[in-house]
């Protein structure tokens, strides 16, 4: 369990503005980059959940999306069981995705609407292994079912699938190579509660059966609370906070972290929790305030340092690590 | 609407966008009319929970300065819970509990309504599965007869299957389509 599986270092993407000719010309400006994510250091150990909050926009998906080698790095290297995750995917792309799988965000998208299942699901495999038809058919067969669905299924087209099923399709399709790790970006934030539940179920009983690790991003602190081992908190293309997930949620120490966990709406009401509504807009990835990144919202600030220097992520207790100056004195 | 750099990003496209971004962006032109009754169809799926808060806010404020109704369809319940004044639960096109937001939560009358809340990941400890309603939603142009949730509905008895359940009214605001309740 405490063994590395995914190494993330200093890691940055960057994106460039892309702004037409003219808009160039007229306002003289030069090209800029939308700072998605922008230096985070972390592990990912073997069979855990990592969870993965954060603001909207403050560059999750395109994190995950890094560590699956679908975007290559601005800088900072992302390894795999010790190779470079890039590398590997350049020179050994069938090596490399028998291991790193993704879910993504949205359902309706991700599935070529073209296609049955027959087809979305034969792709993978004929990548990782040769069948005659009678195996590929059969392997099509026990992918289904390892998701709830069965045979019945395999000529439908994902419109003729509701939300839950469409999502066993692309679990199906990312369990095809059989990976060991496996990035889920909002898997059921488009599902309604019950179906959600059958999903995180089935989740959990792919990764006990095949020894999985996840990665688990997702707004919903409910389902992150009960599904993942730890969980780190982004800001603006930063980790400002990570740490076993009942210690994060009992004893936020980022002022983001306290932010984002007062603002969680709760089934019961409880009439001593005051949710701390943050003020002022969500800075620009474009151009991030110097010093801490959150600072211009903050209301724990504890001086000048703020606004002058980066925190860095520390150790605050063994395991939680926070970027804030305030304690770290 | 709280997205960052305006000017920078007037020309880009959605795809550049973040899903939170592309969201609000959408909530800014639906109220850019002030309109008499707003429909905020999962209006803050995609978004983290303090943008949320955000424009739950917003929403809340606009009903009360200028009366707007609204009508807030969404999959979490907790929002409903801490958003809205009613509640209405519906199954398969048909409206199957009405009543306050807070005595629908705490007293649920149906079936569907109690199967909802038991799914809720809300203190179920690490490990344990969770609890879905077993089966999944019918087909709406073949409905079962009866009450259309008696194949996934734990005490459905013969009647439920066969004749469609009254509304069955248990205090002055809160009622339920449900044989179980007569
Ligand atoms: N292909 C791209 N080109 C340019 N900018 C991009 C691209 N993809 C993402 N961005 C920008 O990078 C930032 C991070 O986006 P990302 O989608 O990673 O956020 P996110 O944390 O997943 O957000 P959400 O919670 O809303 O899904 C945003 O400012 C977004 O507009
Ligand atoms: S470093 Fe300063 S501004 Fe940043 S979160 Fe900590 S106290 Fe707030
Ligand atoms: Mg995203």
């Amino acid at each position: 369990m405490t063994e590395a599986l995914v190494v993330v270092k200093d890691l940055k993407k960057h994106f460039p503005v892309q702004r037409s000719l003219v808009a160039k010309l007229l306002t003289g400006t030069k090209d800029q980059w939308v700072r998605a994510v922008d230096g985070v250091d972390f592990v990912i150990h073997n069979q855990e959940t990592l969870g993965l909050v954060g603001e909207s926009g403050c560059g999750k998906t395109t994190l995950g999306r890094t560590l699956v080698g679908l975007y290559e790095p601005t800088a900072g290297s992302v390894t795999f069981a010790g190779q470079d995750v890039f590398q590997l995917k350049k020179t050994n792309p069938v090596a490399f995705y028998r291991q790193v799988q993704m879910v993504f965000q949205n359902p309706y998208a991700s599935l070529n609407p073209r296609k049955t299942v027959r087809e979305i699901l034969s792709q993978p495999l004929k990548v990782r292994d040769r069948y005659n038809p009678k195996e590929l058919e059969e392997a099509i067969q026990r992918l289904l079912e390892q998701v709830g669905l069965n045979k019945y299924h395999m000529d439908r087209y994902p419109h003729q699938f509701s939300g839950g099923q469409r999502q066993r399709v692309s679990i199906a399709r990312a369990l095809a190579m059989q990976p060991s790790f496996i990035v889920c970006d909002e898997p059921v934030s488009a599902l309604d509660v019950s179906v959600q539940a059958q999903i995180l179920n089935l989740l959990q009983d792919l990764q006990v059966r095949h020894q999985l690790t996840y990665l688990f991003i997702s707004h919903d602190l409910s389902v992150v609370r009960y599904l993942c081992d730890r969980v780190a908190v982004m800001y603006l293309g930063k980790i400002v906070e990570l740490g076993n997930t009942e210690e994060v949620f009992n004893h936020p120490v980022h002022p983001y972290t306290e932010a984002l966990l007062s603002s969680m709406p709760q089934i019961k009401r409880d009439p001593n929790q005051k949710k701390i509504l943050l003020t002022g807009s969500v800075p620009s990835p474009l151009d991030p305030p110097p010093g801490c990144s959150f600072h211009p919202r903050c209301i724990a600030k504890v001086g000048k340092i703020c606004e002058l220097e980066s925190p860095e992520l520390i150790a605050c207790s063994p395991g939680h690590f926070a970027a804030c100056h305030r304690g770290q004195a | 609407m709280g997205i960052p750099a305006p000017e920078e990003r007037l020309e880009e496209y959605p795809h550049q966008f973040s899903g939170g971004m592309q969201q609000r962006a959408i909530i800014a032109i639906a109220l850019s009319c002030r309109p008499q009754l707003l429909l905020a169809d999962e209006p803050t799926t995609a978004l983290d929970v303090t943008v949320q808060a955000q424009i739950l806010d917003l929403l809340r404020q606009i009903n009360q300065r200028d009366g707007t109704g609204i009508i807030l369809v969404t999959h979490n319940l907790a929002v409903a819970a801490e958003f809205c004044q009613r509640l209405a639960v519906m199954y398969a096109g048909q409206l199957m509990e009405l009543g306050p937001a807070e005595t629908v939560i705490s007293e649920p009358l149906h079936p569907y309504t109690k199967g909802l809340l038991r799914s809720l990941p809300y203190l179920v400890p690490k490990g344990s599965p969770l609890t879905p309603i077993p089966g999944s939603v019918p087909d709406l142009a073949q409905l079962p007869s009866g009450c259309p949730f008696n194949p996934r509905c734990d005490i459905a008895t013969d009647i439920c299957r066969e004749e469609a359940p009254p509304w069955v009214k248990v205090s002055s605001n809160h009622a339920a389509c449900c044989w179980r309740l007569t």
